[in-house]
């Protein structure tokens, strides 16, 4: 298969006449040359409003919320204070007690020297690429609005994911695979499926789930295994519907619907091909597969890759079913059992990603829907096993990073008190998160749009500024 | 939502915003700053020109037309109160009496842009075209010839009446209705346990037994917003599901339910996006916050009730009577359950209570399995056939509630009283709900004749239904951002023809198919595609692609397999062994839809949806060709039609040209029968014997005995694309069958999979014994199982055979041959792997399901 490139834009139709009325995504998006015909395709790949650096998106999410002081926040000042009371009192989802200095240890890493917990020995290899915001903050302590929040923008209402407006807004290069790719082993994270709708935009723009947990490539996506027909004689069928198709239009002139979808069964069949191709991690060399680890992370952080590789424009990539990081008890033992689950993988992509030079166009962005508390979460009937050992759900403040794109490398911003509670210095919320992130993209966060139900939506709504001390 | 853009002046968006709408411009902050820009543009609300434009100029409008769609100021929008509201809006006076009838309106405006129309449709397609706009389903054979030779002149009249007296049309209006409801059969959100309304269908019929019935559009729009406070039959409540059916949001808010409801009654009704107004002003529509909480004060003094009212008597059938035992077993162990934990709990009277009184001693792990049971009882309900239909209705309050200002939106924030009322655009100043909630009182505001709005949304609609596209192009927005609609008059002509035809969607949609404009002709001209591609201006007929409904249901008609059952639970669309049912029927998971949903644009039911978008993706062709639906649509097919001339008949409805015959037949003939698709077959053969058996049964991609593995009979065998499993009396076998006469030679590498067990035999042979080549395989062991130069004959068989060495335990093993010639690979089992062939008629149905010629309609 050579396409990383579009089939023209044939495949994916809605009517030019809607589409036309309803986006608002720029001239850079409204100057394709492809607009000529009748119909405009929502997939087809566009060019944003400016020249972005970032062609692709990684999210690696970790859901259910890790702790920044046990990661990439270190507070010498919390150990200290361990079991002791902090002059510091937040209200967050559950009671909470003393301080609970993190178990782990920190170390300096790279040239830049950013400090990185024991956790992530393999993700620290790549120190200087990254571009930690200790200073994140969202709006409520609980897990369903803060997915929403850091997925869709919008902490209630149905709003679509920031992979839908990305999709939305560039496109997607491999017409052949989804443009938006979603993919969590063993189930669906809390909240589901909202997690990557498309809610107002076209259909055509909502996440493809994938389930992990599959091992067969071919399963991987819904009917994309002929099992009726070989390939040769579904071939011949496709063969005599093109000629009962095209017969059909000679009669019809002028409509590019009917030609569109007459193409929309070659792209099926080579998509066939194609996407059962960028599943099967059996096709890379065993060197690759050693480098991401021969486990199921290794294995959908290598479909990651194979993904953007082949032109997918957006994909998210989840922990596990569920929130798996959301230890209000034990957090040291399954802190450590879900980094050791990861470190390799995600290691191993960023240093892959960089020998392959696609690193400087895809932003990688890591982290989860909140944090943690820096004091232990206090026991409460029915609420955790009755250990203190835990800590409970923080969005006041807590840490992401972002590698590639166009990002600072090896570059730290902003900060939270000595504690690791809250966000004190260069704050960035969610939506400037997001502003910054479209900004990478070649998107004015301001600008791309989409009217319904009367009105102009964005992912940033009536927020959002871009933080440029984070860009190279 | 996009307001605070500051940097342009105000007045160059508000010349923006005139010369879109095509009014007057009355804004006082306008200010003639550009005429430079506003003059060549000013006649740019006429679509034809504006296509026409040179390309400088198209550029200007379409930053233009950005300018207002990205939001640019309103940093300073009117303050109500200060500035009167523009009741200049087009859509906010009312509809204007026109004598002329619809073609005479449509032909004025060809006349006028100097349009041709193309000439009237071939009766044949009109009969396809009507039967599918009012039924959604195809004419039978016998119906197409009758209607065909019908020599009245006003058959096409006669045909409506016909199609509009069947229940099919309930079914098909309905599902119009539904998408506007945002009906969906459960809750959705992350509520998994207890996600189904297991009552949302009696709703679901209550709005296709009400179309059918021909209920008065405002009598129907009166009963689903206060069928309970009318005097009506008990069945009648079923209607307020319209206001009940909605999402759940996370820890119930009740602000958000209160405003899911405020926008469908609205938004669905009246085209105008008082939601917006929940958090400011609205910033484009003259709606002020106040309205919107007038309206919550409305909505929000109604409750839905813990207890569903019954709307039909509970059936005696031994069915129902088992059922009612196993849902009183199910609902006694939840109480048993909270008992446990709590034993001063007390059992209530009614079983199917579960509201837990305050204090109940119940944790956490508890509540899950508190949740999980009530979730048991709730599927019960919601699945089996005999549960007691309830009606999803809403109560008053015992005091209404009088509504303050959430400032900001927010609920903690409360500001000014207001009295509850309807929207201050179209309303006295005074005016104000008196009885009760006032409910009952917005429900009659909404059809009363001072309002401008309803007939003209519903006209639209209908209108958009029975042609494809709408007259006003945002069926859900007739606010002040709309521009006029370049067919006003002929919208308002429909809006008055529906108030003076007693609000009868019917007559309505029978005014409309007897119009010389619904009769044209689909197929575009050189003129028509120059002046006006989006055909704005109905010198044609729109080609219409069938919606999910649509082809689904027509799919099971010429199947033979349609199922004309009205009504009750809804169906799992998704689920085997597939349901003839109408695709109205099926379950809609809100949030949560099937593959085939998503794919072909079925809404998500998160919101009030106005108009489906039409997309056409790789998805839904991969659905079509390789879905077990089809196939078995298409088996279906071909088990009725013995030959080519009966499937096109039966599919396409005519006979195939001689040329298509030709084609069918020579491709045919290579797609010749076999059991399996390809070259290949999957069996085994008894040890010691040389006949090959096939597998019986195809399943998730594996070929194997008739149960799951280990079937009873033969155990462990089994094909997968990669390899298999032998037995130990068995021997896995791999059938090629040769298509050619030949040299060929083979490839493909054996490996024993597993580290245990004692290893496998592999073999490739002839039917007649003749071993061709044998390896002896160690466990772990992999070997090439490579042959050159092997003659074959046309219809030769080549067995390739795993033998488990007398011990079927750990002897699974990866064998995918290739066989290949001097040319190329010919066959390769890995990538020709396949299940079950479609026998080659079924094929052809299939093929002619998927055409565009089944899935348009002209």
């Amino acid at each position: 298969m050579s396409g990383h490139h579009s089939f023209g834009h044939g495949g994916f139709v809605t009517s030019r006449r809607d589409f036309l009325q309803r986006c608002g995504m720029g001239l850079g998006a409204l100057a394709v040359p492809s607009l000529g015909g009748q119909s405009i395709s929502p997939l087809a790949p566009r060019r944003p409003q400016t020249a972005g650096k970032a062609k692709a998106v990684i999210h690696l999410f970790m859901n259910g919320g890790p702790s920044q002081v046990d990661t990439f926040d270190p507070k010498p000042e919390l150990t200290k204070y361990h079991n002791k009371k902090i002059p510091l009192e937040l209200k967050t989802e559950r009671p909470t007690g003393v301080a609970l200095g993190s178990p782990f240890k920190f170390q300096k890493h790279g040239e830049s020297g950013i400090e990185i917990s024991e956790l992530f020995p393999n993700i620290a290899k790549s120190a200087d690429e990254l571009c930690v915001i200790r200073s994140m903050h969202a709006d409520v302590p609980n897990h369903e609005p803060s997915l929403l929040l850091m997925n869709c923008g919008d902490s209630r209402l149905s709003r679509p994911s920031v992979g839908s407006w990305v999709t939305y807004g560039l496109g997607t290069e491999n017409q052949n695979l989804p443009g938006f790719v979603t993919m969590c082993p063993g189930g669906y994270p809390v909240s589901r499926t909202q997690n990557w709708q498309s809610g107002f935009l076209p259909a055509a723009y909502q996440g493809t789930y994938v389930d992990t947990k599959t091992t067969d490539p071919r399963k991987l996506i819904d009917h994309v295994t002929p099992t009726h027909l070989s390939r040769k004689r579904q071939r011949d069928q496709l063969d005599f519907l093109r000629q009962l198709n095209e017969e059909h239009a000679k009669e019809r002139n002028y409509d590019s619907d009917l030609e569109a979808r007459l193409e929309s069964f070659e792209l099926a069949y080579r998509m066939q091909l194609e996407a059962t191709d960028a599943f099967d991690v059996s096709l890379e060399p065993k060197y690759i597969r050693e480098l991401y680890g021969d486990n199921l992370q290794g294995r959908q952080m290598l479909i990651t890759r194979r993904l953007v590789e082949r032109g997918v424009r957006f994909v998210q990539v989840w922990h596990g079913a569920g929130q798996p990081w959301d230890n209000h008890d034990d957090l040291e033992k399954n802190h450590r059992r879900l980094a050791r689950e990861c470190d390799q993988a995600i290691g191993a992509l960023l240093i892959d990603l960089k020998q392959r030079g696609m690193l400087d166009e895809t932003l990688v962005l890591w982290g989860g829907e909140f944090g943690r508390t820096p004091v232990v979460e206090m026991p409460k009937e029915g609420t955790n096993a009755g250990k203190i050992n835990g800590r409970d759900h923080n969005h006041y403040g807590f840490t992401t990073w972002m590698a590639g794109g166009g990002v600072k490398g090896g570059h730290v911003h902003g900060a939270t008190d000595d504690f690791g509670f809250q966000a004190v210095k260069d704050k960035v919320h969610v939506h400037d998160l997001h502003a910054t992130m479209l900004h990478q993209l070649g998107f004015d966060h301001e600008k791309l749009t989409y009217r319904y139900s009367g009105r102009d939506f964005r992912l940033t709504d009536v927020h959002g500024d871009v933080v440029h001390d984070l860009l190279a | 939502m996009i307001l605070h853009r500051p940097g342009l002046p105000k007045n160059e968006l508000w010349i923006v915003k005139n010369f879109r709408s095509g009014s007057s411009i009355q804004s006082p902050f306008f200010i003639p700053a550009f005429p430079a820009i506003a003059a060549p543009l000013s006649h740019s609300k006429d679509p034809l020109r504006s296509d026409r434009k040179p390309p400088v100029r198209q550029f200007v409008s379409i930053f233009l037309s950005l300018t207002v769609c990205l939001g640019f100021g309103f940093e300073n929008s009117p303050k109500p109160g200060k500035v009167s509201p523009p009741e200049n809006h087009w859509a906010f006076k009312m509809p204007v009496a026109d004598e002329r009838s619809i073609d005479e309106l449509v032909d004025a405006k060809l006349a006028e842009a100097n349009l041709t129309a193309v000439p009237t449709a071939s009766r044949e397609v009109l009969i396809r075209r009507t039967f599918h706009v009012i039924t959604g389903l195809l004419p039978t054979p016998e119906e197409k010839a009758k209607w065909l030779t019908d020599t009245r002149p006003d058959w096409l009249a006669h045909l409506a009446d016909d199609l509009l007296d069947r229940p099919t049309f309930g079914e098909r209006w309905g599902r119009h209705w539904l998408d506007v409801a945002r009906y969906a059969d459960t809750r959705g959100a992350a509520l998994p346990d207890n996600e189904d309304f297991p009552h949302a269908f009696t709703y679901r019929d209550w709005v296709i037994r009400s179309l059918n019935e021909s209920l008065p559009y405002d009598q129907f729009l009166h009963r689903q917003i206060a069928a309970d406070l009318m005097k009506l039959p008990r069945e009648e409540l079923a209607a307020l599901g319209f206001l009940t059916v909605g999402r759940a949001y996370q820890g119930g808010q009740n602000h958000l339910v209160i405003a899911d409801r405020i926008d469908v009654a609205t938004r669905s009704t009246m085209g105008l996006t008082v939601a917006c107004a929940r958090c400011h002003d609205h910033k484009t529509d003259p709606i002020p916050t106040a309205d919107y909480y007038a309206l919550f004060g409305v909505f929000n003094s109604s409750l839905v009730p813990k207890k569903l009212p019954v709307i039909a008597e509970p059936s005696q059938e031994p069915g129902a009577v088992a059922y009612r035992a196993e849902l009183e077993k199910k609902a006694m162990a939840v109480h048993n359950h909270v008992k446990e934990c709590d034993p001063g709990y007390q059992t209530p009277d009614d079983i199917l209570d579960f509201n837990l009184p305050g204090g109940t001693k119940i944790n956490q792990t508890q509540r899950g399995k508190f949740r999980q049971l009530v979730g048991a009882v709730t599927r019960l309900q919601a699945t089996s056939p005999f549960a007691i239909p309830r009606a999803m209705v809403l109560r008053e309050k015992p005091q209404p509630f009088n509504p303050r200002i959430h400032e900001r939106g927010n609920p903690g924030a409360q500001g000014e009283p207001v009295p509850r009322a309807f929207l201050s655009i179209l309303r006295e100043k005074d005016e104000h709900f008196t009885q009760g909630s006032g409910r009952l009182e917005f429900a009659h505001r909404l059809t009363d004749d001072r309002n401008p709005l309803t007939p003209r949304v519903w006209a639209n609609r209908v209108w958009m239904h029975l042609t494809g596209s709408p007259l006003v192009s945002s069926p859900g927005d007739f606010g002040p951002q709309t521009e006029q609609p370049l067919q006003l008059k002929l919208l308002d002509h429909l809006a008055l023809f529906l108030k003076n035809n007693g609000w009868s969607t019917k007559e309505l949609i029978k005014h409309i198919i007897t119009s010389e404009t619904f009769q044209r002709s689909s197929r575009s001209t050189a003129e028509l595609q120059e002046k006006d591609p989006a055909n704005f201006y109905y010198a044609r007929a729109n080609r219409q692609r069938k919606d999910l409904e649509a082809w689904r249901d027509s799919a099971l008609q010429v199947s033979g397999r349609l199922v004309h059952k009205m009504g009750g639970k809804p169906f799992k669309l998704d689920q085997a062994p597939y349901e003839g049912r109408r695709t109205v029927y099926a379950k809609t998971r809100r949030g949560f839809l099937p593959s085939i949903m998503r794919a072909f644009d079925f809404p998500g039911s998160e919101e009030a949806l106005m108009k489906r978008t039409t997309t056409t993706t790789p998805t839904q062709a991969l659905y079509l060709m390789n879905s077990p639906f089809l196939h078995g649509e298409a088996r279906a097919i071909a088990r009725r039609n013995p030959s080519i001339r009966t499937i096109y008949q039966t599919v396409l409805q005519r006979d195939p040209t001689d040329s298509e015959a030709e084609a069918a037949k020579a491709w045919l003939a290579r797609a010749r029968s076999s059991r399996t698709s390809g070259a290949w077959d999957y069996g085994y053969l008894q040890k010691g014997s040389l006949e090959f058996k096939p597998l019986p049964r195809f399943e998730n991609g594996q070929w194997r005995g008739e149960q799951e593995l280990p079937d009873q009979t033969l155990g462990w065998l089994s094909w997968t694309s990669q390899g298999g499993h032998p037995e130990t009396d068995k021997h896995a076998a791999l059938k090629w069958t040769a298509i050619e006469s030949g040299k060929i030679n083979l490839s493909g590498n054996f490996i024993a999979a597993s580290d245990k067990g004692n290893g496998l035999i592999a073999r490739i042979m002839r039917p007649n014994g003749e071993i061709l080549g044998e390896w002896t395989l160690q466990p772990t062991e992999g070997v090439p199982t490579s042959l050159e130069n092997i003659e074959v004959k046309a219809g030769d068989e080549l067995w390739f055979i795993a033998d488990s060495r007398d011990n079927a335990a750990f002897a699974s093993f990866h064998w995918a041959p290739k066989i290949s010639d001097n040319k190329g690979v010919i066959s390769d089992a890995q990538s020709d792997f396949a299940g079950p062939g479609l026998p080659p008629l079924a094929q052809l149905a299939q093929a002619l399901l998927l055409s565009n010629e089944f899935f348009y309609i002209d």
